[in-house]
C-alpha cells in the first residue's frame, strides 16, 4: 500500500473507531472482546482496503466486517457466550425504575448473536431492512422476521424484569 | 429500542485498547514473512510435538477420527457422575495456578461455567468451563471441557503449519494434540489443543487460544504446550 493510501485507510479508521466499539461492545457486551472484534475487522480492512474504497457504501462494507467477524466469533467453540449454571445474585429490579442500564444489558443478552445483530444494526446503527439483509448476508424476510422476534422476546423480558 | 437506550448499556467506554498503527505494522509484517513463517512455523510444531514425547502422525489429508478405543491406555480413575461444571471449572482455575501462579483470570477471578449447553452450541461437550487468562499483561482463552469419545475431534489438517499428534501423557493416559491453523483469519492463530482419554468413555479437552489481541506484541498463547498436558493431567486427578 502507498503512503498515501496508508494516511487515508488511518484517518478512515480514526474517524470511525469509537462507533466501531460501541456497536462491537453492544454485539459482544464486553470491552475486552469488543476491541478484539474490532481489530481483527481492522486488519482485515487493511488487506481489503482498495476494495473497500472502491464500495459503494464503505461505511456499510466496514460495517458489514465488523458485525461477520462478531457472528464468526460466536460460533467458535468456547468463545462463545457461555451461559451460568446459577443466575449471579442481583437485588430485585425496582418496580417503579424504568429498566436500568444493567436491565437493558441483560435483555439484550437475552437474544441469540444474529438476532441482537440486527436489533443493533436497525435500532442502533439505523440501517435499513435492506442494508441489514446485506450486511448480514440473509434475506430481507429473515431480517424482518428476526426483527420482531427479537423484539417479542425483549418485549417478554422487559415485562417479567417489570413485574 | 432507542438510540438513548442502547447508549445507556453501552455506558462510559473504556479507553480503546486497539491499536491500529501496531495493526498496520503487523499487516505489513506478515506479508512480507508469509514464506518465511510458514515454514518457520511448521518446524516449531513438529519440535514442540517431538519434545513432548509424542510421535506425530502424518495427518495430511487424513479425516478419520483421532480417537481410536481399542488400545487407549487409561491411567486415570472414572470421572465420578457427580462431577459439575463448577468442579471442572475450579479443578482448571487450581491447575492453571500450580502451573501459572502469576496468572489472572478475567474478569471475575476465576473461569466462567458451561452446564450441559446444547449440542449445537458446544460441538458436543457435556460440561465445560473458559475463561479468559491474564498472564504477563496478555490475555488469552482457556477452556476445558469433557466429552464423550464418540464425540472425538477429526484430525484433519489443511496447511503443513497444523499438525496433530497421538502419544502417551507423562502419566501414562492417552493423549491427543493439535496445533489450528485458522483460515478464516488472515494472521495465525497458534491454539494448542491436548485431549487426555478418560477411563469412562470420556475425553477431557483442553484448549488454549492465541487471541487476536494485535495490541500485544506476543501473539501466542498464555500458556505452553508443556503447561497444557500439565493442566490436563491435574484436572483429570482432581475430577478422577
Amino acid at each position: 500500500m502507498r503512503h498515501a493510501d496508508t494516511v487515508q485507510f488511518h484517518e478512515f479508521v480514526s474517524a470511525r473507531m469509537e462507533r466501531w466499539r460501541r456497536s462491537a461492545y453492544l454485539l459482544c457486551q464486553d470491552w475486552h472482546t469488543a476491541d478484539d472484534i474490532v481489530s481483527v475487522m481492522v486488519g482485515k480492512l487493511y488487506d481489503h482496503w482498495r476494495r473497500v474504497r472502491e464500495a459503494d457504501n464503505v461505511d456499510a462494507y466496514a460495517q458489514r466486517m465488523l458485525t461477520r467477524t462478531w457472528l464468526n466469533e460466536a460460533r467458535r467453540p468456547w468463545r462463545r457466550e457461555l451461559p451460568h449454571g446459577e443466575p449471579p445474585d442481583s437485588a430485585l429490579p425496582d418496580p417503579s425504575a424504568s429498566v436500568d442500564r444493567e436491565s437493558l444489558a441483560r435483555l439484550l443478552r437475552s437474544l441469540g448473536p444474529r438476532q441482537r445483530a440486527v436489533i443493533v444494526l436497525r435500532f442502533y446503527l439505523d440501517h435499513t431492512v435492506e442494508e441489514t439483509a446485506s450486511i448480514l448476508g440473509i434475506s430481507e424476510g429473515t431480517v424482518k422476521s428476526q426483527s420482531a422476534r427479537a423484539l417479542a422476546t425483549l418485549r417478554l423480558s422487559a415485562d417479567s424484569l417489570r413485574a | 429500542m432507542s438510540k438513548t437506550l442502547f447508549d445507556e448499556v453501552i455506558g462510559t467506554p473504556p479507553p480503546s485498547t486497539v491499536d491500529v498503527v501496531a495493526i498496520v505494522r503487523q499487516r505489513r509484517r506478515t506479508i512480507a514473512l508469509r514464506r518465511v513463517a510458514i515454514a518457520a512455523t511448521s518446524v516449531v510444531a513438529v519440535s514442540a510435538m517431538v519434545a513432548a514425547g509424542l510421535s506425530l502422525t502424518p495427518s495430511r489429508g487424513n479425516t478419520g477420527p483421532a480417537a481410536p478405543s481399542h488400545n487407549t491406555v487409561i491411567p486415570f480413575g472414572t470421572l465420578s457422575p457427580d462431577v459439575t461444571p463448577y468442579d471442572l471449572a475450579d479443578a482448571l482455575m487450581q491447575a492453571v495456578a500450580a502451573v501459572a501462579p502469576d496468572a489472572q483470570w478475567a474478569p471475575n477471578g476465576q473461569p466462567q461455567v458451561v452446564a450441559s449447553p446444547t449440542a449445537e452450541e458446544s460441538a458436543g461437550a457435556m460440561l465445560g468451563g473458559a475463561g479468559s487468562l491474564t498472564r504477563e499483561g496478555v490475555t488469552r482463552r482457556v477452556a476445558v471441557s469433557i466429552v464423550r469419545t464418540g464425540d472425538a475431534f477429526l484430525c484433519k489438517t489443511q496447511s503443513p503449519e497444523e499438525a496433530c499428534g497421538v502419544g502417551l501423557s507423562p502419566a501414562g493416559a492417552t493423549m491427543y494434540i493439535w496445533r489450528y491453523w485458522e483460515s478464516s483469519y488472515p494472521q495465525w492463530e497458534t491454539t494448542w489443543r491436548v485431549d487426555l482419554t478418560l477411563a469412562n468413555g470420556l475425553v477431557l479437552e483442553i484448549y488454549s487460544y492465541a487471541s487476536k489481541q494485535l495490541a500485544h506484541a506476543a501473539l501466542g498463547p498464555v500458556l505452553s504446550l508443556s503447561d497444557l498436558i500439565k493442566v490436563v493431567e491435574d484436572v483429570a486427578r482432581r475430577l478422577t
